[in-house]
C-alpha cells in the first residue's frame, strides 16, 4: 500500500463546491510518483475515513465558504474542523468519523491528516457545472500548496 | 394499585421515522394507550401517476434508504408481471443474492445499532464503542460492512440499486468477485456466531411477553421465501392469487396515525422476521436453526420481542443461502445476458417480496403507452401498526408495577422490536373519510 493519499472532495455539479475535484484532476499531470494515490471523493465523513485509512499521510482538498477571503487557500488543522454534526442528518462529519474510529480502537488512522481549504464565495443551491472565475484562479495556488505538503 | 402514570414519548428514538407512545394511567386504571404515527405522509403513489414504466423503479426505490433493494425488486416484479416478462435463471439467482444482502444489511443494523444498546444497558450505539462490549460492536460493524459491500457488488451501490433493471441486470459481478464474496461469507459465519452468543448472554432482558396473534408472510415449497412465494397466514393458510392480495390485506384509517393500519382474520396481524420464522422455519439452513436453538426460539413464538432474534437467525440463513446461489452461478458459468425483450401493453401487474420488515407489495396499472395510471404500495410497517397497538394494550397491564422510567423503556423496546420503518409506512392518507 502506498504511503500518501491526496483526496479532492466536492460535488461536481454544485458549482464552486467542485474545486477540490478540479485541483486533484490537475494534480495528476504534476505528480508522476507512483507511490502517491490521487482520488476524487464525491462524499464525506465515514466514506472519507474508508479512503484514507491505512495511509501514513492524507491530504484532503475541499471548499469552504468564506465570502471575505474567496479565492484564498488555507491549511486547516484537524482541531479547527467543525465539531458539530454533519449538515446531512444521515451522515457524520469528518471530525465525528475520526473520533468514532478512535473510540473503536482503529489503529490505522494516518499520522498526518492535512486539510487544504479553497475559500469559495458562497454555497451553490442550484445545480451547475463549472467554477466561478475567482475560484478557478485559486487552483494553481492550491496545487502549489498540495505539492509542498506532499514533499514535507 | 392507585398509581398515576403519564407517559408521552415524542418521538421514539432508534427507529426509522417519527412515532409517539402515549400512556395515561389514573388511580391504577389505564385510560389511554396509543401508538401514534405522526410523520407526514409522502404520497409516492400520486407521484407515480403519469410516469413511464421505466421510471417507476428508480422512483419507488426512494421510498426507503434501508429497503431500497426490496422496493426495487417489488417494483420490477410488478412491471414484469404487467408486461408478461419471464426472467432468466441467472437473473433469478442474482436477485436472490440482492435480497439476501439487503436482509443482512437491515437486520444487522437493527440488531446491532438499534436493539443492542437496550440489551447492553446503554443509551445508543456510541457509548458501546467505549464499553466492555466494544469487541462485539466491532464484529457487528464487520458484518454490516460485509452486507453493505455485498449490496454494492450485486446492485452497483449500497443503497438505491443501479444494476437491477426490468428483465435482467445492467451489470453483473465477475466470477472472481463472487468467489471472493463467498470466502468472506464463510469466514463471517463465525463472526455472526460470536455476536449471537454475546447477545444470548443479555437476551434475558427481552421481556417474556406473549400475545397470540396472526402472522402473515410469503411461503413457497422450494425455499425459505424472501424473493417469491404465496401470501400465507398462520390463521388461514396459503393464498395463491397474488393479484388479489386485497382479499387478504384490509387497510383502514385510524385518527392517531398518518399511516394506514391493516388487518386480515383478526383485529391485527404481524409481518417481518418473526412471521416468516413462524411460517417457514422448517426451510431455514441448519446453521440458522442452531442460532434459533441457542435462543430457544421455536415456532409458533407469540413474543414480539423475539422478532430481533428471528432477524439474527435469518442473517445466518442469508449467509448460507447466498453461498448456495454463488455456487450455482459459478457452476453454471456467468453469462453476459441482455435483459429480456418485451412489448409494452395495457394492464396491471403486482410484485410481492419479503423485505426485512415483512411483506411488501407494489401494484401498478399501465395504459397502452406504458404510462402508470394507478399505483398502490403496501408497506410492512403499515401492516404492523395495529399489532403494535394491540401488543401495547396487552403488555402495559403486565408492567404497571414498574417505575415510570422502566415502563417507558419497555414500551420503546416493544416498538423497536418491530423494527418499524415509519416514514415508509406513511404513504398515503385517505382524506375522504367522514367526520362523525
Amino acid at each position: 500500500m502506498n504511503k500518501t493519499i491526496i483526496i479532492g472532495v466536492g460535488n461536481p455539479i454544485l458549482g464552486d463546491d467542485a474545486v477540490g475535484i478540479e485541483v486533484v484532476k490537475n494534480l495528476r499531470n504534476k505528480i508522476s510518483n507512483p507511490s502517491i494515490d490521487i482520488v476524487e471523493a464525491y462524499t464525506g465523513g465515514f466514506n472519507l475515513l474508508d479512503m484514507f485509512i491505512g495511509y501514513e499521510k492524507a491530504i484532503i482538498i475541499d471548499a469552504i465558504v468564506s465570502a471575505d477571503s474567496a479565492g484564498e487557500v488555507k491549511k486547516i488543522n484537524l482541531n479547527e474542523l467543525p465539531k458539530n454534526h454533519s449538515w446531512n442528518p444521515h451522515a457524520v462529519s469528518l471530525y465525528e468519523a475520526l473520533r468514532l474510529a478512535e473510540k473503536l480502537g482503529e489503529d490505522r488512522i494516518p499520522k498526518e491528516i492535512i486539510v487544504l481549504a479553497v475559500m469559495i464565495p458562497s454555497i451553490q443551491l442550484e445545480f451547475r457545472e463549472g467554477l466561478s472565475s475567482i475560484v478557478r484562479e485559486a487552483i494553481p495556488k492550491a496545487i502549489d500548496e498540495t505539492l509542498r505538503e506532499v514533499n514535507n | 394499585m392507585s398509581k398515576n402514570i403519564s407517559i408521552n414519548i415524542e418521538h421514539v428514538t432508534r427507529v426509522e421515522g417519527h412515532g409517539n407512545i402515549i400512556l395515561n394511567v389514573r388511580k391504577g386504571n389505564i385510560e389511554k394507550i396509543e401508538w401514534q404515527v405522526s410523520e407526514a405522509p409522502r404520497f409516492f403513489e400520486v407521484m407515480l401517476k403519469g410516469r413511464n414504466y421505466w421510471e417507476v423503479q428508480p422512483i419507488t426505490s426512494r421510498i426507503c434508504g434501508i429497503c431500497s433493494i426490496g422496493h426495487s425488486l417489488a417494483s420490477l416484479k410488478a412491471v414484469e408481471d404487467a408486461f408478461g416478462i419471464k426472467i432468466s435463471e441467472q437473473t433469478n439467482a442474482l436477485r436472490h443474492l440482492a435480497i439476501n444482502a439487503e436482509n443482512m444489511q437491515s437486520h444487522i443494523l437493527h440488531i446491532g445499532y438499534l436493539t443492542a444498546p437496550d440489551l447492553f444497558g446503554v443509551g445508543s450505539v456510541i457509548p458501546l464503542a467505549e464499553s466492555k462490549h466494544r469487541d462485539t460492536l466491532l464484529k457487528i460493524v464487520k458484518l454490516h460492512r460485509l452486507a453493505n459491500e455485498m449490496s454494492d457488488l450485486i446492485c452497483g451501490r449500497t443503497i438505491h440499486p443501479l444494476t437491477l433493471i426490468i428483465g435482467g441486470f445492467s451489470k453483473i459481478p465477475s466470477r472472481k468477485q463472487l468467489l471472493e464474496l463467498k470466502k468472506r461469507l464463510i469466514k463471517d459465519r463465525e463472526t455472526l456466531r460470536e455476536v449471537a452468543s454475546a447477545i444470548r448472554k443479555v437476551s434475558d432482558k427481552l421481556p417474556d411477553f406473549k400475545r397470540e396473534t396472526e402472522y402473515i408472510a410469503l411461503s413457497t415449497d422450494v425455499e425459505y421465501a424472501l424473493y417469491d412465494g404465496d401470501i400465507t397466514s398462520t390463521d388461514t393458510g396459503r393464498f395463491k392469487d397474488h393479484r388479489r392480495y386485497r382479499d387478504i390485506i384490509e387497510e383502514y384509517i385510524v385518527p392517531q396515525s398518518t399511516a394506514k393500519y391493516a388487518k386480515h382474520n383478526r383485529e391485527s396481524y404481524m409481518v417481518g422476521a418473526l412471521a416468516r420464522f413462524n411460517i417457514n422455519s422448517r426451510q431455514l439452513s441448519s446453521n440458522a436453526l442452531d442460532i434459533a436453538d441457542l435462543f430457544e426460539l421455536k415456532p409458533i413464538c407469540y413474543n414480539p420481542f423475539m422478532n430481533t432474534i428471528a432477524q439474527l437467525v435469518e442473517v445466518m440463513h442469508n449467509i448460507d443461502d447466498s453461498i448456495i446461489w454463488i455456487d450455482k452461478l459459478v457452476d453454471d458459468g456467468l453469462k453476459e445476458e441482455k435483459p429480456v425483450d418485451f412489448k409494452v401493453r395495457e394492464g396491471r401487474g403486482v410484485g410481492i417480496v419479503e423485505v426485512p420488515r415483512g411483506l411488501l407489495i407494489h401494484d401498478y396499472t399501465f395504459d397502452k403507452k406504458g404510462r402508470c395510471i394507478k399505483a398502490n404500495c403496501i408497506i410492512p410497517t403499515n401492516q404492523n401498526h395495529a399489532n403494535i397497538q394491540k401488543d401495547m394494550e396487552a403488555f402495559v397491564p403486565t408492567i404497571l408495577d414498574k417505575t415510570k422510567k422502566e415502563i417507558e423503556l419497555s414500551l420503546e423496546m416493544l416498538v423497536r422490536a418491530y423494527d418499524p420503518c415509519i416514514s415508509c409506512s406513511t404513504h398515503y392518507l385517505n382524506i375522504d373519510f367522514k367526520e362523525t
